[in-house]
């Protein structure tokens, strides 16, 4: 059972084998190989293993993880098409990470040996498919180095936020500050009030030196500890306390996320993909309405992000870093790592959507779970 | 009457500035802009004498449009109001050009007295710092010198930090209460070592020396 998703697999875009390479390897390398079926939350691969086969994931869902403070922390969230093993299939190193069956595996193994016997027998065979796996490789590779350049620029781009929100209540504060001065100027007959007023304008100085400690330390990574739900919630607060340009209306609307597991890096992409789409949009759309919906069913998870601003000349989202675009890559790349899409909907006037999908089923039943609405007003 | 000018994106700020500046009588605020665009057109408008630039501002920023303000009106006074103790910022607005420049500090704004002065020294072919910075520049300057060149003493860098602030040389006497010609020969050596003797204005030659100076020995230690 295969989505259109996979059909794109031999792009570049996806590290997965297609459909149609899955069968012509199948057929070519038959004998060579055997089909395994995993059980549902069995191990395909052990950390530490010193086993040296591949596995060639046919159907169903795996979860690759590491171990890290005690905890298995799942890294990547495998779909058909995948490559399994494939660095201690090289190297003969012993594997570097657990990765368990989410539902249960088809697989298409092939051990060290029998690929030896593949190489001499019909070694263009070997030849083809080892290029194969080199090219996913390859990817991984590639996609890593973006991947730090682009969460440099969205450092870059968080920092200029902070400046931008900084630079606000610093002005309010200087404004305070004068106001003082000038109040101080026009009492100096009443040393009272001179002590007074000095005893505020220390408290306005203090409070100006705690926000730009606060800017400096500003972290985002305490979804682990509170939720999807708790931290957007957490962020629209925040932003209700510091942007003070106009009037924007924000709703936020869920199916009690955080319930039925969602892995912690899916759940962490999530929350930087909407959190970044806000921003953007505070930042750029002139909007005074923006809704947030997020919903998780048996198909997976829907998320939108939607503006009635001044929308922009719709245009594909480019694979490359580009200065002032490494919101919109952000995304699509914190999208496509969790196995998903996001995209851009937008037209000059017209508002700006920006939506996606992450194809993991909710286990539960879906009507098992409430609609929960916040709304908040950032003045 | 001096015509001001005052640019800033904050309307708390921007009504800051009108009230302090309307306790003066003799200073006029002539126009108030919410960009650096409207500041650029403004001095296209009217005889501006003094522009007060915020340094972050939407469509142009402070420093950029003191550039063209000035190509524009080379008489106009600049005085850059910033919440950033940066000194790029600071090399920025006086590169190749620190007549009648200013750069103060928006925390330093709650002595409005010290604007007043501000606006009305600037003109006076002046390079003002805020005094923030001249203290920064002093810890520079005696953390990092090596000590057979640290021929400034502190009276010195005293004198010398005031009149990086704008005042001149019998303000500073008023100011610290020393005689007139102690506080001229305590310039004299400040501005041999920074290879100003032949200077004929002290300002803003010799600020711009300090700064680079301090500055100089701030990189090279860092």
């Amino acid at each position: 059972m295969f989505s259109n998703e996979q059909e794109r697999g031999n792009t570049l875009d996806e590290p997965t084998l297609s459909v149609t390479e899955l069968k012509d390897i199948k057929s070519s390398l038959g004998s060579y190989g055997t089909n395994v079926i995993i059980q549902s939350d069995d191990l395909i691969v052990n950390y530490g293993d010193t086993t040296t086969s591949i596995d060639i994931l046919v159907e169903g869902e795996a979860l690759v993880e590491i171990f890290v403070q005690n905890k298995w922390i799942t890294v990547a969230w495998l779909k058909p098409g995948s490559v399994i093993g494939e660095i201690s299939f090289l190297d003969s190193q012993p594997r570097t990470a657990r990765v368990k069956a989410r539902t249960q595996c088809n697989l298409f193994r092939i051990n060290r040996e029998s690929f030896v016997e593949l190489s001499e027998n019909e070694p263009k065979t070997a030849l083809g498919f080892m290029t194969r796996i080199s090219t996913i490789l390859a990817y991984r590779l590639r996609r890593i180095e973006q991947f730090d350049a682009v969460e440099q620029g969205r450092d870059d781009m968080r920092k200029e936020l902070a400046a931008d929100l900084h630079d606000q209540t610093m002005s309010e504060l200087s404004a305070i500050l004068m106001h003082l001065g000038l109040m101080k100027m026009s009492s100096t007959s009443d040393k009272n009030i001179v002590t007074q007023i000095e005893e505020i304008v220390g408290m306005v100085k203090n409070a100006d030196l705690n926000l730009r400690q606060l800017v400096k330390e500003k972290g985002h990574d305490d979804v682990l500890v509170v939720g999807i739900d708790q931290s957007i919630v957490k962020l629209l607060q925040s932003l209700e306390d510091s942007i003070s340009d106009h009037h924007i209306k924000v709703s936020y609307q869920s199916n009690e996320i955080d319930e039925g597991s969602l892995p912690v890096p899916l759940a962490q992409d999530l929350f930087h993909i909407i959190r970044q789409a806000l921003l953007n949009s505070i930042k750029h759309s002139q909007s005074d309405v923006i809704n947030i919906i997020i919903y998780w069913d048996s198909e997976g998870i829907s998320f939108s992000v939607k503006d009635n601003g001044v929308g922009f000349e719709e245009k594909k989202i480019s694979n490359v870093p580009q200065a002032g675009h490494f919101g919109l890559l952000n995304l699509k790349l914190r999208a496509e790592r969790t196995g998903g899409n996001v995209e851009v909907l937008s037209q000059k006037g017209m508002g700006t959507e920006i939506k996606g999908h992450i194809p993991v089923s909710r286990k539960t039943d879906t009507l098992t779970y409430k609609i929960l609405e916040r709304k908040f007003t950032l003045n | 009457m001096p015509n001001i000018l005052i640019a800033d994106d904050s309307p708390y700020i921007r009504t800051a500035y009108r009230r302090i500046i309307e306790t003066q009588g003799d200073l006029e605020v002539s126009r108030v802009v919410e960009n650096g665009l409207e500041a650029v057109k403004a001095v296209t408008d009217l005889d501006i004498d003094v522009a007060i630039l915020d340094v972050r501002m939407p469509k142009l920023d402070g420093i950029s449009a003191s550039k063209k303000i000035r190509e524009l009106s080379p008489s106009t006074a600049i005085v850059i109001v910033s919440a950033y103790d940066d000194w790029t910022y600071v090399q920025d607005l006086i590169n190749s050009d620190p007549v009648s420049k200013a750069y103060l500090l928006k925390n330093s704004l709650d002595d409005i007295g010290e604007l007043i002065r501000v606006v009305r020294r600037v003109s006076e072919d002046y390079f003002i710092l805020d005094s923030v910075l001249i203290d920064k520049l002093v810890g520079y300057y005696q953390r990092h010198s090596q000590p057979s060149d640290r021929s400034l003493q502190d009276i010195d860098l005293k004198i010398l930090s005031l009149n990086c602030s704008g005042m001149d040389i019998q303000e500073i006497s008023f100011d610290i209460d020393v005689p007139v010609d102690k506080v001229s020969s305590s310039i004299a050596i400040s501005a041999a070592l920074l290879d100003l003797t032949n200077s004929q204005h002290l300002q803003p030659d010799m600020a711009v020396a300090f700064l680079d100076l301090c500055i100089n020995l701030f990189n090279q230690s860092s």
